[in-house]
């Protein structure tokens, strides 16, 4: 799912560096607020991202011979909250594209909003909605960690096939299917790891999992809290908006591409010339370097969307989640 | 994993390790700026692209074939691009194989390769002649957040700690007859993950009370300075221009 260089067009690139670049700045802004002891962050979260590095080394089988390794981004988000989650995939994303040829530099905006938001941020929204579905207790928790995992991975790979054809790499009828396809099978191997994970660290360190420890406490009360669950879904809600806004320049050239690609059925088996007109409607003048004057105004008209949706997800996270009241914290500068 | 597997080239020394890390990561940056924004019909401007990164390799004394290994690395992505090669463009077709594919899905294919291996290669050329750490000081020379980069070095410290662990539960699990073959048994990889967390875990506890003990107050001290010479500033100047100046005339 390491989008390389080339392969996302220039605007799209730029947009998700963007988007990319104000989430981990948030987000480590949250944990300089958040953790208990903000200078244990620093190793902590270094070897978390060398673990989840280490850990994507493990393949597991996916069948037919070949097998899919462990992305590790909804777990991440599970055992230290969605904004560490962000910086630790930034990270990886970033050593990643530098020493291992994995992921280009000019995609790696793509590739944080792929990974590191949608997979580990979306991925948490995915099991705090989730778990208060499902009945508390150990056997929810896990569940839920296992249904977001899966999903973050689906996703992850969804919105990295539409980056695709809003690019005019690849059709997203093609795309698409291919890459969800794919991972969906690859996201049972993910959610079982997941819920491997959640149950042997809660064994082992109980104490970790700050959630796990709330669990345990609560004894059978069910322990919901309510309130976060909806400011969590609010700010999906804002992350939502702030994609479409993203995709909107492209989409906009089309206006019913989206609809004839729900209705495209036909188009995988078909192939034929009188198909692939939305294709080319949709990409109408698409050219590598299109840094025409009207691309780069939309592009741009996109871009400042995106940060007014993420400047007010921001905002409404301020006026509603008040900073939790700590007695005794250590307070370092 | 051995230390120095990756930037194992990183300690030679040739004209272009000795530039100024600085310098380096901007002229790659533009470098690949440049490939990525070239569209695929001006073949020649990728002939001469290879050229240029054929001709700092062989200045830095970093063998082609590392360079060149470590490139195709990324060509399996491509096959994403290829499946729907026959769906792109419509417009003219060209008969390959028997089958009849768009000219112009031909095109986007060869461009995203010809760029992605281009990329590939300026990266590790430059990662072969920079230590990562100067690299990582480089950056943080150019304004990347302090927090960052400071996270990005522990990270790549304990990268090989923890692949080593990794790699050894799993002969740990390999040495007890775990073979895997069926997806469930991915639950098992799992376990090992979760044993794996545990460790990087209580590492950071660790390193965190050592890293107290000798004076932590939030950020790493950096050891070597990085020096902006003559050289540095010549090669700035004018490979920039000279770049900008090839992009326009070949295309």
């Amino acid at each position: 799912m390491h989008i390389p260089d080339g392969f996302v067009s220039g605007p799209i690139n730029g947009a998700a560096a963007v988007v990319s670049a104000a989430a981990v700045g948030f987000s480590v802004w949250r944990v300089k607020r958040e953790v208990r002891d903000r200078k244990f962050a620093v190793p902590l979260l270094a070897t978390t991202a060398a673990f989840v590095f280490a850990a994507q080394m493990l393949n597991f089988p996916i069948g037919g011979g070949t097998s899919g390794h462990f992305l590790g981004a909804a777990t991440a988000a599970a055992l230290l909250g969605p904004w560490s989650a962000c910086i630790v995939l930034a990270l990886v994303l970033v050593i990643q594209g530098l020493l291992f040829a994995d992921g280009g530099i000019s995609a790696l905006g793509s590739n944080i909003l792929n990974m590191g938001i949608i997979g580990g941020m979306v991925g948490y929204l995915t099991m705090r909605g989730v778990r208060a579905l499902l009945p508390t207790g150990r056997g929810g928790y896990l569940a839920s960690a296992a249904v977001a995992s899966w999903a973050s991975v689906v996703l992850a790979s969804s919105v990295c096939a539409l980056e695709l054809a809003m690019s005019g790499t690849s059709p997203l009828g093609i795309a698409l299917p291919a890459m969800a396809g794919t991972h969906a099978i690859i996201g049972i191997g993910e959610a079982l790891i997941a819920a491997a994970v959640l149950a042997a660290v809660a064994t082992a360190r109980p104490d970790i999992i700050p959630e796990w420890a709330n669990l345990h406490q609560a004894g059978t009360q069910p322990k919901r809290a309510p309130r976060s669950v909806w400011v969590m879904a609010a700010a999906g809600l804002a992350l939502a908006v702030a994609l479409a806004v993203f995709g909107s320049p492209f989409a906009s050239e089309a206006p019913d591409g989206l609809e004839k690609v729900a209705e495209q059925k036909g188009f995988m088996q078909a192939a034929s010339e009188d198909k692939v007109v939305w294709t080319k409607a949709l990409f109408p003048d698409y050219k590598v370097t299109a840094i025409g004057s009207e691309k780069v105004s939309t592009s741009l008209g996109g871009v400042i969307g995106t940060m007014a949706a993420f400047g007010l997800g921001f905002v409404a996270i301020k006026l509603i989640m008040r900073p939790p009241a700590k007695g005794g914290g250590e307070k370092v500068t | 994993m051995e230390h120095g597997f990756l930037d194992k080239y990183s300690g030679l020394d040739s004209p272009v390790h000795r530039l100024d890390a600085r310098v380096k990561a901007i002229v790659a940056l533009f470098f690949i700026l440049l490939v990525v924004t070239t569209p695929p019909q001006h073949l020649l401007a990728f002939v001469v692209y290879s050229g240029l990164l054929v001709w700092t390799a062989a200045l830095a004394r970093v063998p082609l074939a590392f360079v060149a290994g470590r490139a195709v690395l990324v060509l399996p992505f491509s096959a994403l691009v290829a499946l729907g090669l026959p769906f792109l463009g419509g417009g003219e077709t060209v008969a390959v194989l028997g089958m009849s594919l768009s000219v112009k899905g031909l095109w986007v294919l060869a461009g995203a390769a010809m760029k992605s291996l281009l990329g590939v290669a300026t990266l590790a050329l430059l990662v072969s002649t920079t230590p990562f750490s100067s690299l990582l000081a480089g950056l943080r020379g150019l304004g990347a957040p302090t927090l960052f980069i400071d996270l990005l070095s522990l990270t790549y410290r304990y990268l090989f700690v923890l692949v080593g662990e990794a790699m050894r539960l799993r002969r740990a699990a390999v040495a007890r007859g775990y073979h895997p073959k069926w997806l469930p048994q991915a639950i098992i990889v799992g376990r090992l993950a979760g044993n794996l967390f545990v460790r990087s875990y209580e590492r950071a506890e660790r390193a965190y009370g050592a890293m107290l003990l000798r004076g932590y107050c939030g950020r790493m001290p950096t050891a070597r300075p990085l020096q902006f010479r003559m050289t540095d500033a010549v090669v700035l100047v004018t490979l920039l221009p000279a770049l900008i100046a090839l992009r326009i005339l070949v295309s």
